[in-house]
Parts: structure tokens; C-alpha cells; sequence
């Protein structure tokens, strides 16, 4: 895929508070937002030496969003932007995900924690090209099931959460084994924390489907001139932030 | 010609600015979204060898607040005949200025590796020999034991009619030691300086973060050492020219080690958070040189030797 990445000052027009830790903030970047695609991200200036990864979480009009949680440094300030701060912002970056070829291929995300934060904008225009859409949706507890009601928009919802505070008391595994014993033949896309992707992969493999995989690796720079984001790939070192995030779930080693 | 043009000893430049070696890529492919290639003083390529290194196990960054970052990377590399095949092509359409930075394990490795594009002096303005990587077993060696150097600089420099650098450890006690010896070899350039050796520990698992304990430390923190060692060198020989590394960010940070005595300066980490830091140091430079009514960058090099500096200054 080719896609002009650039690096500009780009102005806050809001942030939102979406629950305990949890913001929305949106940033006004038509020159970013001209060649986005879905699952792609941004490096953005957050008050730290290194910029910090983001992925593209939803764009209205001219602006971009990202969805987070305030974890340390950089999240943080960005949770205390003011509107009309401007910060730096690197992007697109990466590879998103592919829509399958055949449109009645139903989609099936699976998320785990603020990996859901990459599927707004994923299930949004994959609802609207026509595909079906069904979320299943993994977080510690009630309180991180960010956004689920905006994914509900365009397709089914499925949540379960570490302590049984909202929906089943599990892991996401479960709920995928229980979806694929009832059809194999979904387009899966993944995202959320390392030693989910993994247990998700390892499930994948067992009924032998290939999923595309979000990964987050720690990024250093994020475009592919550093070498510090790279997992093993067909007995390679790859670059998550360039050959990835998205990636096959067949190429990867877990 | 341009007020920034610049001859490091006998390779020219268009400016003296150029990306640092594994801070840019395998070769730099990545910088040309964001401006044109052939608009650098040039690009050092990765550290190269005569086969792919497969490099270390993650994570191979840790970032030091404020101050920078540790890294252990590996030397992942693809190996020269790769980059020869898949990469320089590309350098030569875009008009770059090619810098090649090998590495080996061993002398015969830098040789062998050398030998594989000794005669292509149209592609390549120098060689610079990575002699000093933190990350990897012995890679330090050919930079603390001046014998060593002497030798590599020495082997390298009969095969070859491309100008050659030799990029130094900051890991010794005295870089002037190692510098004497890659002199006498005839080297036609120092570059300095290579990342630092550090550690960071995580007070969870009570462990080193990095897999091999120790990192490659870069970025602001490091720049005051690196100009200590550009000064050191510059003021004991003051006629082979240097390459200026380590920390530098902006136009103020390239000015600084041209006045400790470097003729061009190089790019690092700050390219991570900046793809185009180096052109806004370029774009810096001429105006500084305007500002200072300069008719060419070469005038400040080495100038803040000709000033009195404090002997023993007290602290
Ligand atoms: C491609 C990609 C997309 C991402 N998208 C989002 C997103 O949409 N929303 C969101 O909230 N987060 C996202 N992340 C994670 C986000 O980058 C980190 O939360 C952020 O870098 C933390 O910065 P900090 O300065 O607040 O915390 P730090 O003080 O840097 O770190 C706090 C903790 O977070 C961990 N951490 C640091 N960097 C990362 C990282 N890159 N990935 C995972 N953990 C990390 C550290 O190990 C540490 O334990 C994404 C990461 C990647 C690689
Ligand atoms: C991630 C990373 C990888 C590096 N890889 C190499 C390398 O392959 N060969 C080399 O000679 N130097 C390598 N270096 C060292 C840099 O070229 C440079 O000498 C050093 O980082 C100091 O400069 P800086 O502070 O501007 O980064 C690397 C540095 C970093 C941060
Ligand atoms: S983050 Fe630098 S190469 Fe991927």
C-alpha cells in the first residue's frame, strides 16, 4: 500500500473525558486524515523525549480523534491539553487492515482492553461498505468497556470482562471458541495486549482460520528507522510499525 | 556553490549535515515521504556486514526521561549484498550521498565485506567502520585496543581507494589512544562518537529491562561528552577531520561541535521524533551563516580552540 506520511503542528478542538482514565481528544489534521486508512496510527508529540503510538481511533470532518488511558507521562499530558494547544503529529502510519474481497464475509473484532480503541473507524466503514459486523469485546472490568455503545451502531456486541463486573466472567477466548465453533469462515481482526493476541492466536490456529493482528509493540520512532518495534515473523525480526501493526496471524511465532 | 558546502579531508559534501548510522534505516528509504534525499550532506547506512545479522531480542529500547534513550538493537542488518542489490539503486536515483558503515565480528568480516564494493567509488563518498557497537559480544573490541584498530584501519585501507572513517567508542578512557592509532593506519577521518554504555533496571521485576543487561545510551544526555571527546581529539589533531555524533538536535547543537572542531555533524535519535530534524538544522545553518555575514560553514570549524580556554577550571 502506498500512503504519504506527513509531520505536522496540529491544533486540539477537543477533548473528551469518556469515564475514570479514559479520554477522547481530537485533533484538527486534514493532511493526515487524506490518506488514512483503517488500523493504521500516528507518533504523537506527548510532552516526553520519544513521541508515543496512537492508533486512529475515529475522523468527523477535519478532524482526527484517539482514544486512550492515562498510563504514565505522555498520556497524561496529553489528557491535559488545552483546545488550541498544538502538538506534533507524525502520520498515517503502518499497515491497517484489508477488507475481504467477498462482501459477505462477516467480520468478527475481537478486542481486548484499550486495543478497542483501533475499531471504531475499522467497523464504521466496513459497516458502511455493507459488511456485517460482530464485536466481541474483552476488558478488566465494567468501567473499561469504553466506547462499546458506538461499535453496537454498526453491528452486534459481545463484552466479558476479568471480574464478571459486566456481561460473562472470562477472557475474549472464550467468546471467540464459542463464535467459531458456529462458523469458521469469518474475517477476524484483532487488537489489545500482547499475552491476549497470543491466547488469540494460539485459538486461530487451533481451528486453523488466519486472523489479522493489531500488534503494539513499543515504538521508538514508529516509521520504520529504528529497529526497536520488531516481532518474529516467518524466522525474521520484522518492524511492527512498518510491515505491521496489522499483521497475519499465520506469520507470526507465539 | 553553496555557503554550506563542505570537505571532510577529501570527501565533499553539499552540507554538513548528515543521518547517523542505524538511526535512518538500512539506508534511508524511509526520510524520502518527508524530503528529498539528495538535499542532506548524506546518509550513513546502516551497519552493514558481509552476512544479515539477525539482532537481539526485544525490547531493545528503553527511553531515559529527558535525557534520551538506551538501546540494544543488535545490529540487525541485511547484510551488504542485500543492501548493494535492494537499497543503493535506489540512493543512486534519489541522488543521495552515500556514506557505507560496515561491521564484522571479526577482521576478516570487515574485509571481506569491504572487499565486496571496494571498487565502486562513484557510489560511495566514504566508508565509515562501525568499531565500536555496544550491542553485541566483542563488538567494543576493535575500539579499546588501539593494536586492533590499527590493524582493521590498516587491512581496510589497502583494498580500498574510498575515503575511510573510523566511528570510535566513547567506552574507553582516552578516545585520543584509539584516535593516534587509526591516524597512523591512515584513516582519512574520525567519527565521533558511538553510543554510550548504560543500564536501566525495573524496580518491578528487579531486573535489567534490556535482555543483555546493558544498552547503547544516545540522545540529549550524551551530547557534553561527545563534544568533550571532539575537543580532546580536534585540539591534539587538529588536521584529521571529524565527524560530530552524539546528541545533536538542532541548529545550536550542530554549530557547538563545529566549533569544538568537526567538520560535519551527524543525526541521530533525534531523528525518531523528528524525521526532519536534519533539514531544519540544514535550513538553521544558512541562516546562521547569513546572520554571520559567514561565506562558508568552514569558518567556525575548530574556532572555540582559538579562544583562551580555562586551564584547570575549578569546580
Ligand atoms: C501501534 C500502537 C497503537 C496504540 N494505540 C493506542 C490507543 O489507541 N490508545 C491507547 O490508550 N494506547 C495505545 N497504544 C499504547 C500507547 O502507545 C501507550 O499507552 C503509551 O505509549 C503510553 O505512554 P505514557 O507516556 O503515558 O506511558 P509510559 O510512562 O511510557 O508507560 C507506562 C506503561 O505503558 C507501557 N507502554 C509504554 N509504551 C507502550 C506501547 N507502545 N505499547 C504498549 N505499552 C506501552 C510501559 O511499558 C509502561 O508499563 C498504542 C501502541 C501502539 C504500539
Ligand atoms: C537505535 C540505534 C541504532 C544504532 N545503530 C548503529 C549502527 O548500526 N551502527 C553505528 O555505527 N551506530 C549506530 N548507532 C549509533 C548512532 O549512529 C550514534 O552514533 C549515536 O546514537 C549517538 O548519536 P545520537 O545521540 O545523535 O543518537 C545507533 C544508535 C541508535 C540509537
Ligand atoms: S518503531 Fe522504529 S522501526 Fe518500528
Amino acid at each position: 500500500m502506498s500512503f504519504k506520511s506527513v509531520f505536522i503542528k496540529a491544533e486540539l478542538t477537543q477533548n473528551i473525558e469518556l469515564g475514570k482514565d479514559y479520554y477522547v481528544s481530537w485533533f484538527n489534521a486534514p493532511e493526515i486524515i487524506k490518506t488514512i486508512s483503517p488500523g493504521q496510527f500516528v507518533m504523537m508529540e506527548s510532552g516526553q523525549y520519544l513521541l508515543r503510538p496512537f492508533s486512529v481511533y475515529e475522523i468527523k470532518n477535519n478532524n482526527i480523534g484517539f482514544l486512550y488511558r492515562v498510563i504514565g507521562g505522555g498520556t497524561s499530558f496529553l489528557s491535559k491539553l488545552k483546545i488550541g494547544d498544538k502538538v506534533s503529529i507524525h502520520g498515517p502510519l503502518g499497515k491497517g487492515f484489508s477488507l475481504p474481497e467477498n462482501k459477505q464475509k462477516p467480520i468478527l473484532i475481537i478486542a481486548g482492553g484499550i486495543g478497542i480503541a483501533t475499531f471504531p473507524l475499522v467497523a464504521r466503514i466496513a459497516h458502511e461498505k455493507g459488511y456485517k459486523v460482530k464485536t466481541l469485546f474483552g476488558a478488566r472490568s465494567v468501567n473499561d468497556l469504553v466506547c462499546a455503545e458506538e461499535l453496537k451502531k454498526y453491528g452486534e456486541l459481545e463484552s466479558i470482562t476479568d471480574d464478571g463486573s459486566s456481561g460473562k466472567k472470562g477472557f475474549v477466548t472464550e467468546l471467540l471458541t464459542n463464535e467459531l465453533k458456529k462458523n469458521k469462515d469469518q474475517e477476524i481482526f484483532v487488537c489489545g495486549p500482547t499475552p491476549m493476541l497470543k491466547s488469540v492466536i494460539k485459538v486461530c490456529n487451533e481451528f486453523g482460520v488466519i486472523a489479522q493482528v493489531s500488534f503494539e509493540e513499543f515504538m521508538a520512532c514508529g516509521y520504520g528507522v529504528c529497529m526497536s518495534c520488531v516481532i518474529m515473523a516467518n524466522g525474521k525480526y520484522v518492524r511492527t510499525c512498518k510491515e505491521g501493526p496489522v499483521m497475519k496471524s499465520d506469520v507470526v511465532a507465539v | 556553490m553553496s555557503l554550506l558546502a563542505t570537505n571532510v579531508g577529501n570527501v565533499k559534501l553539499k552540507n554538513p549535515v548528515l543521518l547517523a548510522s542505524g538511526t535512518c534505516g538500512v539506508a534511508a528509504r524511509e526520510f524520502s515521504s518527508y524530503f528529498n534525499l539528495s538535499e542532506l550532506g548524506g546518509i550513513v547506512t546502516k551497519s552493514l556486514g558481509i552476512r544479515p545479522w539477525v539482532g537481539n531480542p526485544t525490547p531493545r529500547v528503553v527511553e531515559i526521561p529527558n535525557c534520551g534513550i538506551l538501546n540494544s538493537i543488535g545490529l540487525q542488518n541485511p547484510g551488504i549484498e542485500y543492501f548493494a542489490k535492494n537499497e543503493l539503486p535506489f540512493l543512486t536515483e534519489q541522488n543521495a550521498t552515500v556514506v557505507l558503515n560496515v561491521v564484522g565480528e571479526t577482521l576478516d568480516e570487515y574485509i571481506q565485506a569491504v572487499d565486496y564494493i571496494k571498487n565502486r567509488i562513484s557510489e560511495f563518498s566514504a566508508i565509515e567502520l562501525n568499531l565500536s557497537c555496544p550491542n553485541v559480544d566483542g563488538g567494543l573490541d576493535f575500539s579499546q585496543d588501539p593494536k586492533k584498530a590499527f590493524t582493521v584501519v590498516s587491512e581496510i585501507k589497502k583494498i580500498t581507494k574510498i575515503p575511510l572513517w573510523a566511528k570510535l567508542s566513547p567506552n574507553i578512557t582516552d578516545i585520543t589512544v584509539i584516535g593516534k592509532a587509526c591516524i597512523d593506519a591512515g584513516v582519512d577521518g574520525l567519527s565521533l562518537i558511538n553510543t554510550i554504555l548504560g543500564l536501566a533496571i525495573n524496580r518491578w521485576t528487579k531486573k535489567p529491562v534490556l535482555p543483555r543487561g546493558v544498552g547503547g545510551y544516545s540522545g540529549p544526555a550524551i551530547k557534553p561528552i561527545a563534544l568533550r571527546m571532539v575537543w580532546q581529539t580536534y585540539k591534539q589533531f587538529p588536521k584529521i577531520p571529524i565527524i560530530g555524533i552524539g546528541g545533536i538536535h538542532t541548529t545550536d547543537d550542530a554549530i557547538e561541535f563545529l566549533l569544538c572542531g568537526a567538520s560535519c555533524i551527524q543525526v541521530g535519535t533525534a531523528n525518531f521524533a523528528n524525521p526532519k530534524a536534519s533539514i531544519e538544522i540544514i535550513n538553521g545553518l544558512k541562516d546562521y551563516l547569513e546572520k554571520n555575514k559567514l561565506s562558508s560553514i568552514s569558518e567556525i570549524v575548530g574556532q572555540a580552540h582559538q579562544n583562551k580556554t580555562p586551564v584547570s577550571a575549578r569546580h
